[in-house]
């Protein structure tokens, strides 16, 4: 293994984001369980709602992305609850590499570690609900650009959350409702595609949201993991 | 941060600290106590009885004058709570967090009650109590910003890390407030249409926005007056231990004083 | 400022600190000059740990200043975080990963370029060396202790902050902790140790009395 003095921004972001990533694959089975249950709640909806090929053609969108997002929060609390809890996010605090990039290096390494494989895993929930293959591919590609943006505004909250009594159901109360635009256009999006008028508008406005996550993400949860510390 | 008896500074911050500004609140609520009730009096009297009947809604519309109004405080109100916020971090002062944390129920309360009168006005206008308007719907959401809000204070037990957390909690959602509001028109327009919003009101006659802006002002006193009282009641539970809450339980002593820890 | 030269240390100014709403301490100063350590003893509760993270940067202090070498020192400055070593009181360590790794990951935050050959050799001086490989998980509360003393022995900051570095160490371990205090000490460095315990340190420490201080 090997190790170099993480001192500059991007060296501190890789040495965070390959830490984050070595934990993740010590703990697969959690991984494995978020997967899980993206599936289980897409499942959930045709039995709960009616097995009819185009009823459930056309809420497929919105289902997948709710699905995604439950269980993008299923990992969020983890983020920084058990750093936070050995002590090693306070060394990260005092550490002389900047905050910013070493939490961007663990937002990375979440949504790599729970984010990829959802959007890889959309396909299966666009078959079961008989999505054709075109809108599989946007939906994916929604969910691609749209995850990142679910993980940093997860980071900030948990962040805020930490030491706070409330724990997970306090982290969905904050994550929710800023998720929204999120859910709206990564939904609308496939939507917009299967009705003929283009995905690309939509797409766009995400693409957006990501670069402002990239940009704004990093300063914000940096203040909020200090705070957390006072 | 300046201590009161540093005259030399500006009124601005002779009044940042919470024991000088205890007094000066105390002063303040009567007046825009007053203020609000007599603007809500006349902004009634003019809504519900100097409008005329709306020839499409019948007398069922009159319950804008209270749910408009309601809907623009609780916007208004959500950043004036953020720019407070934004001040605490910016110059790490204990008094506009507490304005903040002061300013919050009430946004909420507005929140809460436009929907409500909303789905009252939906009723017999619509026959539905909830339709996925794009402003029932973004207040909706602003609602639980400020819940959230307000369960975060609630859950972290040290009261200025408990200031520095929301105060972020509160930026995120200001900045992200226009986007959550443009998404949602984006969402409605593109699913239902103009048929159904509330935007579309009846066309305005002149007694009718007069009704409205009356209203607003009421609303606007209402929440500086309940604010004020809100925080003299948070300076008083957050500074118990410094010297000057109990010499304003005997009075005749000299002004507030600078005792304890807490000089910043 | 008066003419004096500045002290080439770390000093404290009429620091105030709380927890909540209780005060822990008012207008405390302290001064601690190069090649010599402080021992910080007190009650349970009298603000030990919470000087040190005040000091350490992680703590607000409600008021007062703190000066390293002669200037005010600001908690978001990287020379600063790249002089100063704290260790509280949570283990800092990973509990997946093994020992070795753990070591390897914090040496690299620190600032260290990677050196193999170091890092087994403070294992081994620690006596952690047939520890390496197992989980920090299955190490005892003694060896996960010494892991924390081979950080110490690999790094070459200035200004350690330890809270109780101590706790569950033997004899042997003890004096492992107090030949590295007085190497760090003979290399020209200052510590602040908050313990409850007497360490084997061939020199002799300042000693705060936080209990004595607030009354």
């Amino acid at each position: 293994m090997r190790e170099h003095a993480a001192t500059g921004a991007f060296a501190a972001l890789g040495w965070a984001c390959r830490r984050d990533l070595r934990l993740a694959m010590r703990s697969r089975a959690e991984l494995a369980v978020i997967l899980l249950f993206f599936l289980l709640v897409t499942s959930l909806f045709p039995l709960a709602v009616s097995p009819d090929p185009a009823l459930l053609r056309a809420i497929a969108p919105g289902i997948a992305w709710v699905a995604a997002l439950l269980a993008s929060l299923l990992g969020l609390s983890r983020l920084f609850a058990v750093d936070h809890g050995d002590g090693t996010l306070e060394q990260m605090v005092l550490a002389p590499a900047p905050l910013q990039a070493l939490v961007a290096g663990k937002v990375l390494a979440h949504w790599l570690a729970t984010g990829v494989p959802l959007v890889l895993l959309s396909p299966v929930a666009g078959l079961q609900f008989g999505l054709p293959a075109d809108a599989i591919a946007v939906l994916a590609a929604s969910l691609a650009i749209g995850t990142p943006i679910l993980s940093w505004l997860g980071a900030v909250a948990a962040a805020l959350t930490l030491g706070a009594r409330g724990g997970s159901s306090l982290l969905a109360l904050l994550v929710l409702p800023l998720a929204v635009p999120v859910l709206i256009f990564g939904a609308g999006a496939v939507e917009s595609f299967t009705s003929g008028l283009g995905a690309d508008a939509h797409l766009s406005l995400l693409g957006a949201g990501l670069i402002a996550a990239w940009v704004l993400g990093p300063g914000a949860t940096a203040l909020a993991v200090r705070i957390a510390h006072e | 941060m300046s201590t009161p008896s540093s005259s030399a500074g500006s009124i601005w911050f002779r009044y940042a600290s919470p024991a000088s500004f205890y007094p000066l609140a105390g002063q303040l609520i009567p007046w825009f106590g007053a203020a609000a009730a007599i603007l809500a009096l006349a902004g009634l009297y003019v809504g519900f009885f100097v409008a005329p009947t709306d020839w499409q809604q019948g007398e069922a519309y009159r319950i804008i004058f209270i749910h408009v109004p309601a809907a623009w405080m609780a916007m208004f109100t959500y950043l004036v709570m953020a720019s407070w916020c934004a001040i605490s971090l910016a110059f790490n002062t204990r008094l506009s967090a507490m304005m903040a944390q002061a300013l919050a129920p009430t946004g909420a309360m507005f929140a809460f009650v436009s929907l409500w009168t909303g789905a009252f006005w939906g009723r017999p206008t619509w026959g539905a109590y909830w339709v996925w308007d794009a402003r029932l719907t973004s207040t909706l959401i602003l609602l639980f910003l400020y819940l959230g809000f307000i369960a975060l204070r609630a859950s972290i037990d040290d009261p200025r890390r408990a200031d520095r957390a929301a105060a972020v909690l509160a930026l995120v959602g200001a900045i992200n407030v226009p986007i959550i509001y443009f998404s949602v028109r984006w969402w409605n327009t593109l699913h239902q249409g103009s048929s159904i919003s509330m935007t579309a009101a009846p066309k305005m006659a002149h007694t009718m926005l007069t009704a409205m802006l009356l209203m607003t002002l009421a609303a606007w006193a209402y929440t500086i007056a309940v604010a004020l009282y809100r925080v003299r009641s948070i300076i008083v539970e957050r500074e118990a231990l410094s010297g000057w809450v109990g010499a304003l339980e005997r009075p005749g002593e000299a002004g507030p004083t600078m005792a304890g820890a807490a000089t910043r | 400022m008066s003419g004096t030269p500045d002290f080439d240390g770390l000093q404290v100014r009429a620091l105030a600190c709380a927890a909540g709403y209780r005060t822990l301490f008012d207008g405390l100063d302290l001064r601690v000059p190069r090649a010599r350590w402080m021992m910080l003893v007190g009650p349970n509760g009298s603000g030990k740990s919470t000087l040190l993270r005040a000091i350490a940067g992680l703590a607000r202090p409600v008021a007062g200043e703190i000066l390293w070498r002669g200037a005010v020192r600001r908690p978001d400055s990287a020379q600063w975080r790249a002089d100063c070593l704290y260790q509280g009181h949570a283990s800092g360590w990973k509990d997946n990963l093994e020992a070795r790794e753990n070591l390897v990951l914090q040496a690299a935050l620190d600032g260290l370029g990677h050196d193999p050959a170091r890092i087994d050799a403070q294992l081994a001086r620690v006596g952690l060396e047939r520890q390496a490989q197992l989980p920090f998980v299955r190490l005892s509360a003694g060896q996960r202790r010494r892991l924390s003393l081979a950080r110490l022995a690999l790094s070459m900051r200035p200004l350690w902050l330890l809270d109780e570095p101590g706790t569950a160490l033997d004899a042997a371990g003890l004096r492992t902790l107090g030949n590295l205090l007085d190497e760090h000490l003979a290399r020209g460095g200052l510590a602040l140790v908050a313990t409850h315990q007497q360490l084997p340190c061939a020199q002799p420490p300042l000693v705060l009395d936080l209990g004595a201080v607030r009354s």
